[in-house]
């Protein structure tokens, strides 16, 4: 029999909050945590980011780390600070709990700083096995104690949004009873060469869905949520049901995604239909809308496409975080999740003018007061890894 | 546990490529500590106008899953693969351009190419694939994250047809660095000796292994009759109690299984917990192969041993490259794929002929 999948618990670390209320205090008050670098360390940083506001040595505080401090890299530490937040302990030995984590980055930000060094000798090899992706994963299941399933994926933007969905899959499916799914990337010179070198960073704050965007930026964070199967999660705890997930892969080039959103539109569509809803059922869309040129068209017209002429208000909470690459689509996991709990949409900040190829403007003004029943929220990833989840107030 | 039959499979390994049903006969040998793959000709299976811009690891894992896809008459339900360290070779690239370039516009090539699901999301632009993508880096449980969510996908009917595969490679600097933690051995032997000197370390290596898994029954086909993973045991009780658990739920006796086909990498430090388990479990006649002396030590190296699995149970012997310890008479129909990466993943794999 396939069993119900509950939220019971979220946690978040990023720019505009380092825990759920003050993420929600920033939602709510529209202030974007978007500002200057002061923990990064790099040249030509005139750019904005959506950097976390504290320094490793804080952040190990905060993960309650106090020794080998200096193996711990930033995406760990982030992630050991979300994951906490979302994890109730258990008593109960029988149930059987997994981690799946994701990221991209893993262990980049200790391994740019020594590559060099390390390439002439051997002096940091306390570090050499932290510079992966499961690194991450692994010192997070030692402090949570999860033994039974470890997975960490990789899959671009799109990573953490797939790794909540596998995790359900799991519970639905009776493997595992509970889950803590999430990611954690965090800001590094390499992502941000990168994404530099592609030409997609805006010099200001970015404008999803505004015609006037000119390209995304860049953030960093880590975001988890504690997933129970209905059997053995606590009513009083539930925050909100995954009810449906989908994923497709656009299959038209490395890093854009394509002009008619088929990918997009094929997640969408598979979510809808896992859900088993219909697209007026849904209250709010959280897209990915990162504020490239590429994306938000091609985004916007796959949600012309599947909701057609009743599009349901619609926002992207980039201009808040940043875009945090594998943690984003648990980051706006947690945006939906507090939509549904304390019945508001965010704004979509920094809009002013409308797409023209698109019909709908994104919500400008946070709608407070406002039923939310059924959240989508939509992530897309190079490689046009896809991905939809569909979260719903607990009935 | 669902039943899966492996239609198809594709490698590129140290030990070359399944062409035919010979592959493993003569072992390959290398007098070195780090084993590369034998680059079969690319451009048999991947179109030269894509071949040219490819990095390596792209071409072996592309190569692998054409290999695997060339006789497949629809397209797969899903792709789903794993790599414990992705794209090595692009990642260091890129980042020596950063250190370098101080700030400068760089070209992107190499960053784009460093990301972790590249060979997942060409197989899918390739061959215009839109289903179900899936990417796993999850050290030695990449591959097997990979297998499991394919079982899932055919469980939950999503996917009848699943693409499978897993890939690794290994660079001068990973090498290099690895080096000073004594992961490899210290003094330069032949792979064919790999388990007769007692010392720390082990054999790099790296390759790709790609397999089509159906849910629709074949009698002639290998089934995988389950996966399973487990992370850090206590102790060798909880290696044994997670044999168990496996096996209660894969349905299959353990007198049923004929040959273990164990991970052991010549370390004197984690090879005694494959000992330890074959006496726990198997009586001393049952058979073992070894395999990574022919692929080397890599995250993903239980996908090279699960195309050396399907090769057994097709041919119905073992390849001559495999020592062999028991009781070598029996046929073979059940095998046992047991790996451990230093004592932290842990995986079992059953496959079998019905």
């Amino acid at each position: 029999m396939l069993r119900r999948v509950f939220v019971t618990g979220i946690g978040i670390i990023c720019a505009p909050g380092q825990d759920v209320p003050s993420f929600l205090d920033s939602l709510l008050n529209s202030k974007t945590g978007i500002g200057c670098l002061q923990h990064l360390d790099i040249t030509n940083n005139q750019r904005p980011f959506g950097e976390v506001k504290f320094s490793n040595v804080a952040l190990a505080q905060m993960a309650g780390i106090s020794e080998d401090i200096e193996t711990y890299s930033r995406t760990t530490l982030l992630g050991i600070i979300a994951a906490q937040e979302a994890f109730n302990k258990l008593s109960n030995k029988n149930i059987r709990s997994g981690l799946i984590s994701a990221t991209t980055v893993g262990g980049m930000p200790l391994n740019e700083i020594h590559y060099q060094e390390q390439l002439q000798k051997n002096i940091h090899s306390n570090l050499i096995e932290t510079y992966d992706c499961a690194d991450s994963t692994e010192r997070i299941a030692d402090i949570l104690k999860i033994k039974h399933y470890l997975a960490t994926i990789s899959t671009a933007c799109s990573s953490s949004a797939n790794a909540i969905m596998n995790g359900a899959r799991m519970i639905r499916h009776n493997k595992l009873d509970r889950v803590i799914a999430g990611g954690t990337d965090a800001l590094t010179r390499f992502t941000i060469n990168g994404f530099n070198a592609l030409e997609i960073l805006d010099s200001t704050p970015c404008k999803p869905f505004d015609a006037n965007r000119k390209g995304l930026t860049l953030g960093e964070g880590a975001a988890f949520l504690q997933l129970e199967a209905e059997d053995i999660a606590d009513p009083e705890k539930i925050l909100c049901e995954i009810k449906g997930y989908g994923n497709a892969n656009d299959a038209f080039h490395t890093t854009a995604s394509s002009p008619d959103g088929n990918g997009a539109f094929l997640a969408i569509k598979k979510a809808l239909e896992s859900a088993n809803l219909q697209p007026d059922e849904i209250s709010y869309i959280n897209a990915h809308g990162t504020g490239t040129e590429v994306n938000d068209l091609s985004e916007g017209k796959a949600v012309m496409m599947a909701f057609g002429a009743k599009i349901p208000p619609l926002s992207s909470t980039k201009a808040f975080t940043g875009h945090t690459l594998a943690a984003a689509g648990a980051v706006e996991a947690v945006v939906s999740i507090l939509a549904i709990k304390n019945n508001f949409i965010p704004a979509n900040l920094n809009f002013s003018e409308r797409i023209h190829e698109l019909s709908f403007d994104p919500v400008i003004k946070c709608l407070k007061n406002q039923p939310v029943r059924h959240v989508m929220s939509n992530s897309f990833g190079f490689g046009g890894n896809n991905t939809s989840l569909i979260f719903s107030r607990f009935e | 546990m669902m039943k899966a039959y492996i239609t198809s499979f594709g490698i590129v390994s140290p030990q070359g490529s399944p062409i035919n049903d010979s592959w493993l006969d003569e072992m390959i040998l290398y007098h070195t500590s780090l084993i590369r793959c034998i680059e079969p000709d690319f451009k048999e299976l991947i179109p030269p106008i894509y071949l040219r811009k490819m990095p390596r690891i792209l071409k072996i894992g592309l190569y692998a899953a054409m290999m695997c896809l060339r006789n497949q008459t629809s397209q797969p339900d899903a792709i789903t693969t794993g790599t414990g360290f992705g794209c090595l070779e692009e990642l260091e690239k890129f980042l020596a351009q950063v250190i370098e370039s101080n700030g400068k516009i760089m070209f992107p090539t190499s960053f784009i190419h460093s990301t972790n699901n590249l060979v997942g999301s060409q197989i899918a632009m390739m061959t215009k694939n839109n289903n179900y993508n899936m990417n796993y880096v999850h050290r030695s449980f990449s591959f097997e994250n990979a297998l499991t969510d394919t079982m899932l996908l055919l469980e939950e009917k999503q996917a009848i047809n699943v693409l499978t595969g897993c890939i690794d490679e290994i660079t001068d600097y990973h090498f290099k660095v690895y080096g000073y933690l004594d992961f490899w051995k210290a003094s330069i032997i032949c792979n064919k000796e790999l388990y007769s000197i007692d010392t720390k370390g082990t054999i790099a290596g790296e390759g790709s292994a790609f397999f089509n898994i159906s849910s629709e029954y074949s009698s002639e086909n290998p089934i995988i009759n389950g996966v399973h993973t487990f992370y850090k045991p206590d102790n060798h009780e909880e290696i044994n109690q997670n044999f168990e658990l496996f096996l209660n739920s894969s349905e299959i006796q353990k007198n049923k299984i004929d040959l273990l086909l164990l991970g052991k990498n010549g370390d004197q430090q984690f090879d005694s917990i494959y000992d330890n388990f074959a006496t726990d479990n198997f009586s001393s006649n049952i058979q073992i192969a070894l395999y990574k002396k022919l692929c080397g030590e890599y995250h993903t190296s239980t996908g090279f041993a699960l195309g050396v699995a399907c090769t057994i149970l097709k041919n119905r012997k073992i390849p001559a490259s495999l020592v062999v310890s028991g009781n070598s008479k029996k046929e073979i129909r059940n095998i046992l794929i047991y790996n451990q990466y230093r004592n932290t993943e842990h995986s079992f794999i059953l496959i079998g002929m019905e």
